[in-house]
């Protein structure tokens, strides 16, 4: 289908149609749609166009009007995100809603706060994790003459002794409390204080005489005051089991 | 002149709006009666069926909540379907979350169409609300606003978030669009 070359008058036929340009504006319309095939086609279109809107809403104004509260009264409501409020001086600016902006700032905060504060348990698992490496750390670096003499067993309490030869903190507090000296097994006296590694070794790598040694100890506690702490593990310096075995 | 005939209009509304400032509660009532249905016909264009009146009446709530910054430089029917079109929007979102829609397309625009089928009887017009529903949604946006509602394009331009160069362009493909649809 052809269009009119004359785009200024093709741009105004919807104002033509609907009749809402002045006298001359459309009578100058009018001659050239005389004359223009192309435009009177698209004039007899827009017509159809304009007749098909829909006409049948049925809109309660009462209801809307009574929505609207009292003059100069504030709502909480506002305007939409994204519409253009246009505001008459200095020149026309795009003010988005104080609400809307509210809202997104409250949400950045909250953002952010969410932010810290996985950033912060983040970093206190580490302090934490390397905290437990330093132990560690402190276990390898004995002496290598006293790691000679006392092996690590596979217990996680083997890791947890190291703090006893250290003897700082609370921790060792804790450790030099929960176990106690106790004699090995040539029945000399282990000061967990002292030789800070111990042998906390599986029972099956014990023979029958010293488990039953173990055994005997063990009965020996059972009247003991509540003075005495009570043996939790047996522990065996290496070096003197190796040697009798 | 047609920009006279909107002066009029704008200086109008703008006498309304100063009147309900001033208390005059009947000044309201004499702007939702101008707007209503025209806001209504764009409701339906944009897609909405069941909630014509409902929209109607935020439109009209937000826009007095936030009169005070509205300083007339568009009309007010223009402001009116600027805000219609967010919450319209507003809605389709809210309610493709609820999961009541599949997905935001353009053919929602055409079911309140489809609800008016029966209030239009003529071949011509149904063949042509056939037309406008094949069109894109800011095509069809435009497309409507420009010929059923007699907006400009700089109107349409704040209306649908564009540039006037943009809804002109949309408009006469709009129009191409339609032509090819009714004449095959």
């Amino acid at each position: 289908m052809t269009e009119c070359d004359n785009a200024e008058i093709r741009d105004v036929l919807p104002d033509y149609v609907a009749e809402t340009l002045s006298a001359a504006q459309m009578s100058r319309i009018s001659m050239h749609v005389a004359e223009c095939g192309a435009c009177q086609a698209e004039v007899a279109l827009l017509r159809v166009a304009r007749a098909s809107r829909p006409q049948a809403v049925h809109i309660d104004v009462d209801a809307i009007v009574a929505r609207l509260g009292k003059p100069g009264q504030a709502t909480a409501l506002s305007v939409p995100s994204g519409v253009r409020v246009a505001v008459a001086a200095p020149s026309a600016v795009q003010v988005p809603s104080m609400t809307q902006r509210a809202k997104r700032s409250r949400r950045n905060v909250w953002q952010f706060a969410a932010t810290v504060a996985v950033i912060a348990i983040g970093g206190l698992s580490v302090v934490v994790a390397r905290s437990g490496t330093a132990g560690l750390n402190n276990v390898s670096g004995l002496d290598s003459t006293q790691l000679s003499d006392f092996a690590v067993g596979a217990s996680p309490l083997s890791s947890l002794s190291a703090p006893l030869g250290s003897g700082s903190g609370a921790t060792a507090q804790m450790f030099e409390q929960t176990i106690p000296p106790l004699a090995n097994a040539d029945g000399a006296t282990v000061n967990a204080s002292a030789q800070s590694v111990v042998s906390v070794g599986d029972l099956s790598v014990y023979t029958d005489a010293e488990l039953q040694r173990m055994l005997d100890r063990l009965d020996k506690w059972d009247g003991a005051t509540s003075s005495e702490v009570m043996p939790t593990m047996p522990l065996v310096p290496v070096g003197s089991r190796g040697a009798k075995e | 002149m047609i920009e006279a005939e909107r002066e009029d209009d704008a200086s109008l509304d703008r006498t309304l709006i100063e009147r309900w400032r001033d208390g005059d509660e009947r000044a309201a009532t004499a702007i939702v009666q101008r707007h209503a249905q025209a806001l209504a016909r764009f409701a339906v264009r944009l897609g909405m069926t069941d909630e014509v009146d409902e929209v109607v009446q935020d439109t009209f709530v937000r826009a007095f909540s936030a009169l005070d910054g509205f300083r007339s430089d568009s009309s007010l029917r223009t402001w009116l379907f600027a805000i219609e079109r967010r919450l319209v929007i507003d809605r389709r979102r809210s309610g493709a979350r609820r999961g009541r829609e599949v997905e935001v397309d353009d053919s929602h625009a055409a079911t309140g169409y489809d609800a008016l089928d029966v209030l239009v009887a003529d071949e011509a017009s149904q063949r042509m609300m056939l037309a406008i529903k094949a069109l894109t949604r800011m095509q069809r946006d435009v497309f409507t606003l420009r010929v059923q509602e007699g907006r400009s394009y700089k109107e349409i331009a704040e209306i649908l978030d564009t540039s006037e160069g943009a809804a002109r362009v949309h408009y006469h493909n709009a129009m191409r669009a339609v032509k090819e649809f009714i004449h095959d």
